[in-house]
């Protein structure tokens, strides 16, 4: 099902001299975006930054009502998932389509167990009544803080869960180009794009899990 | 004969990929041994954000093949987090330095010499019923689970 | 879109205005050029449309209390006023037109980087546009453009439909930076090195990176505030422990690097208009490019100056204000070297070169104002008076809107091929600049003696100054309709201009006027830098009668 090279319509768009000026303009161009996606993030770093300055017992009551357990796994479900994209886009430039597509299915695999995962933890953090501001009725912590340790948590984790939405669905569009056989030692640019974004996603989470969970 | 614009020769192949991993997950391990310790807060915030700062390099230099890309993409890179800590570092000076009254409703400046207002107690624990707590701390329902 | 007179063997037919028909070719072009246009009609569009907010604003302040509106239409009209400005006009007006227009053809490239991304930012800025102005129908907010918490998490009036828009314009500005960046790193001809890239191209690529890195923050923080709106989340709220001067922090993170994204490109421009204008090149070439890249990034580091009387600390007030000074010294730099240009030059009057003077005239003090407001002991006077308005507009209107209008003048043959009436030009310029004058010192003068800004009434004692501003602010408003009569009369009878009638040594003089769809044949290689006057004048200038 590969695509020959020599028969492939050519993807050199007409403003660019040649592949090679493309494709770097095209990596430039998503490392630009991630550029503002963490800019984005930093904003609510910075909530997270102050907050904890100024409420360092309330915060650190309240982390220890995360679930480390499931944080952790998920720590180690995303670094595995950039491990099987970082795979997927080294035998994308070798043409090796369906090896890309097995890894980059069990990338978009170990997205939605960390979304299962995450899901579970907002489920017991709605059950239990710690919500972010004024929904907060946890009875068992009150104090300074508390509720917005809470709030920072579901914007800095729902904020995230977005993310990895966003790149799961990504990923799947590449994982079906890459079952046309589309890439190939001459274009995986797709595959390295894509894969930018996850690691990205994955950048943000080493930052959130320890900042959220374990201080 | 690619056409990438990857230095030849530099590419890495999947065991480096795997021994990246293997590090990253040794870091994690690392990461939640410190959880467990009884070390200051202060301190575990800084051996955090440092291990964070650590593994995320691994991701970016590796994975994210800074290691090879030409020179725009770790400007970038280098140039946004240090607009993140600029954002962040002012700001927290802003907050370290203000009038203790001007930061929020007992937040930990308050709480600072000579202004002995302490904040109200932190309550893990539901209050027996019997028990007068301060008077601005709610009564949690007697029943609750 | 215009016939070509069949008499003016000058005028470059086909070209990319007329070479494909039909309103969908242009609603899906990717032609930078015709993108470049259509930025120019929809940022006029707002212009004109904060325009007519501006001067309801002023009636209003005609006499003390209500005039012809009540305090709270008037704090709606404010908003409108700043949010349609800043958001529809000021950040995408020169980037949009004249760096979609121009960048290309400044490099050598046939296009820019992503050119179905740039369309994409032409439908971000169409939608985000419609959406705020959609809030505006429903009644608007009464927040001012700054949104400050916690009145904007608070109050009843639709903040939702103006943040959000807001936010999706953010969106096309991000997109539009990212562009630039890239075009102006992969795209350069054949001979273009950095060191010979035009000062525009310099100013918007500094401008750029302004716009990827900054304008995310605002993004998040509008999205934070209606959050709070919504769900009660607290994030700003003193209530549950938040911090309004947070909310400040944040924005302003962006929004003062934001004046530079509507200065840097205003200096850019002025860079070109100030070569061809005293025949001479930029005196201390690379003085000038690196500075844009100075105020870039000192500009990051400042926004604290707009939270002197806010709460923050005095620590933090007296750093911010140390800092604040520094973006002084990137100005001033730019402001000797265009002055030194025109020494010895061979000046030739025209209206893009009043506008050019006014420029300078208006960039300097308005700045030097802006150094003045950045000492704490005198902003503590200074903030939220009109002293602090007449500043930003001498900036943003005496600095921007001149340069703005000095391009327009500057590359319409180019645009368009035709020519419009210098005497009606130098006329319009002349009235404009004193009409913004006879706007705005009052406006100091009101400042300094402690009349509040976003205030609908005034003691007594105010009411002369109020009404000179008033007045200059319509003989302001009669200078741009003029402008806008004779630009459109050019395009239906003014004649050729040929391609290059101001003799111009820039790179994009090297097309015809219009230039084609395809900007060049084929790649062109450059052995000179732009504006290389010592050379002589370019090839056609020998040829003119």
């Amino acid at each position: 099902m590969r695509t020959d090279a020599a028969t492939a319509p050519s993807r050199l768009a007409h403003h660019f001299p040649d592949m090679k000026t493309q494709e770097h303009a095209a990596r430039m161009g998503m490392w630009l975006f991630l550029s503002t996606e963490i800019l984005l993030f930093a904003v609510l770093f910075a909530a997270y930054a102050v907050y904890r300055y100024l409420f360092p017992i309330g915060f650190e009551e309240a982390s220890k009502l995360a679930h480390v357990t499931m944080g952790a796994t998920n720590t180690v479900v995303l670094i595995t998932s950039s491990l099987t994209v970082a795979l997927a886009i080294h035998y994308a430039r070798q043409g090796e389509n369906r090896k890309v597509v097995g890894l980059l299915g069990v990338t978009i695999l170990f997205g939605a167990v960390f979304m299962v995962l995450k899901g579970y933890e907002y489920y017991h953090h709605w059950l239990d009544g710690q919500l972010p501001g004024r929904l907060y009725h946890y009875a068992g912590l009150k104090g300074p803080g508390v509720s917005m340790y809470f709030t920072v948590y579901f914007l800095m984790t729902g904020l995230h869960g977005l993310h990895v939405l966003i790149g799961m669905s990504v990923l799947g569009w590449v994982a079906w180009r890459a079952g046309r056989g589309e890439f190939g030692p001459g274009y995986s640019t797709p595959v390295e794009l894509s894969g930018l974004y996850w690691h990205l996603v994955d950048l943000i989470w080493i930052f959130l899990f320890p900042l959220l969970y374990l201080v | 004969m690619t056409a990438t614009t990857h230095s030849e020769g530099k590419h890495l192949g999947p065991a480096q990929y795997v021994m990246v991993w293997a590090a990253l997950m040794v870091l994690t391990g690392v990461t939640l041994a410190v959880w467990k310790t009884d070390m200051s807060y202060a301190a575990r915030v800084v051996v955090a954000l440092a291990i964070a700062t650590v593994k995320a390099t691994l991701v970016a230099v590796f994975f994210m093949h800074l290691w090879e890309e030409q020179g725009i993409a770790r400007l970038v890179l280098v140039v946004s987090a240090v607009m993140v800590a600029l954002l962040i570092g002012l700001t927290l000076v802003d907050n370290a330095t203000r009038f203790p009254f001007a930061n929020p409703p007992y937040s930990g400046s308050w709480a600072g010499e000579p202004y002995q207002q302490a904040a109200p107690p932190m309550q893990a624990e539901p209050p027996p019923v019997r028990s007068s707590p301060a008077s601005n701390v709610e009564h949690p329902a007697a029943h609750k689970p | 879109m215009s016939p070509s007179p069949a008499s003016s063997p000058a005028y470059n037919t086909p070209n990319y205005l007329n070479a494909e028909k039909g309103v969908w070719s242009w609603l899906s072009t990717l032609d930078h050029k015709r993108i470049g246009v259509m930025y120019l009609a929809l940022t006029l569009t707002g212009f004109f449309l904060g325009g007519v907010f501006a001067l309801l604003l002023r009636i209003e302040l005609l006499s003390p209390g209500p005039t012809v509106m009540d305090a709270m239409t008037y704090n709606r009209m404010f908003t409108l006023h700043g949010v349609i400005m800043i958001f529809l006009f000021m950040i995408p007006a020169i980037p949009g037109i004249f760096g979609n227009f121009f960048i290309p053809l400044m490099i050598g490239a046939q296009d820019v980087a992503f050119p179905r991304i740039n369309l994409l930012s032409v439908y971000l800025y169409l939608l985000g546009a419609a959406i705020a102005v959609w809030g505006m129908i429903q009644g608007g907010t009464d927040t001012g453009w700054t949104f400050y918490t916690p009145y904007s998490t608070t109050t009843v009036t639709t903040v939702a439909p103006v943040l959000l828009g807001a936010f999706i314009l953010g969106m096309g500005s991000i997109v539009t930076g990212l562009n630039f960046i890239v075009t102006v790193h992969t795209m350069r001809a054949p001979g273009v090195t950095w060191m010979r890239l035009p000062l525009f191209v310099w100013a918007m690529y500094a401008t750029s990176v302004i716009q990827v890195l900054a304008t995310p923050v605002l993004g998040m923080t509008l999205l934070l505030v209606a959050f709070e709106k919504v769900f009660g989340f607290g994030i700003f709220d003193p209530a549950r422990g938040g911090d309004p001067i947070l909310f400040q922090h944040l924005f302003w993170f962006y929004s003062h690097p934001a004046v530079y994204i509507m200065v840097l490109p205003a200096m850019g421009v002025v860079s070109e208009l100030v070569q061809s204008a005293a025949r001479k090149n930029m005196f201390g070439y690379k003085a000038v490019a690196f500075s844009s890249l100075g105020i870039a990034f000192v500009g990051f580091f400042v926004w604290g100056h707009h939270l002197f009387t806010s709460g923050q600390s005095t620590f933090a007030s007296g750093v911010f204000g140390v800092l604040s000074m520094f973006v002084g010294l990137f100005t001033a730099i730019k402001v000797f070297n265009w002055t030194a240009t025109l020494y010895k030059g061979a000046i030739q009057v025209s209206a893009y070169f009043i506008y050019f003077m006014g420029f300078l005239y208006f960039l300097v003090f308005g700045g030097l104002t802006g150094i003045a407001l950045s000492t704490v002991s005198l902003d503590v006077h200074w903030q939220d008076t009109y002293f602090v308005v007449a500043h930003f507009h001498f900036i943003m209107v005496g600095g921007t809107i001149m340069a703005f209008l000095g391009g327009l003048h500057y590359w319409w043959p180019k645009m368009f091929g035709k020519t419009y009436s210098e005497r009606w030009a130098l006329a319009a310029a002349v009235l404009v600049i004193i009409g913004f004058n006879a706007t705005f010192i009052p406006q100091f003068l009101l400042g300094n003696m402690g009349m509040p800004r976003r205030y609908y009434s005034y003691p007594e004692q105010f009411q002369a100054l109020n009404v000179a501003s008033t007045a200059g602010a319509s003989l302001l408003a009669f200078g741009f309709f003029i402008i806008l009569f004779y630009l459109v009369a050019s395009l239906a009878r003014g004649k050729a201009s040929g391609p290059n009638p101001y003799f111009s040594r820039g790179y994009e003089w090297n097309t015809p006027s219009p230039p084609n769809l395809a900007n060049f044949p084929e790649t062109p290689v450059y052995d000179r830098g732009p504006h290389e006057y010592q050379d002589g004048p370019p090839a056609e200038a020998k040829h003119a009668h």
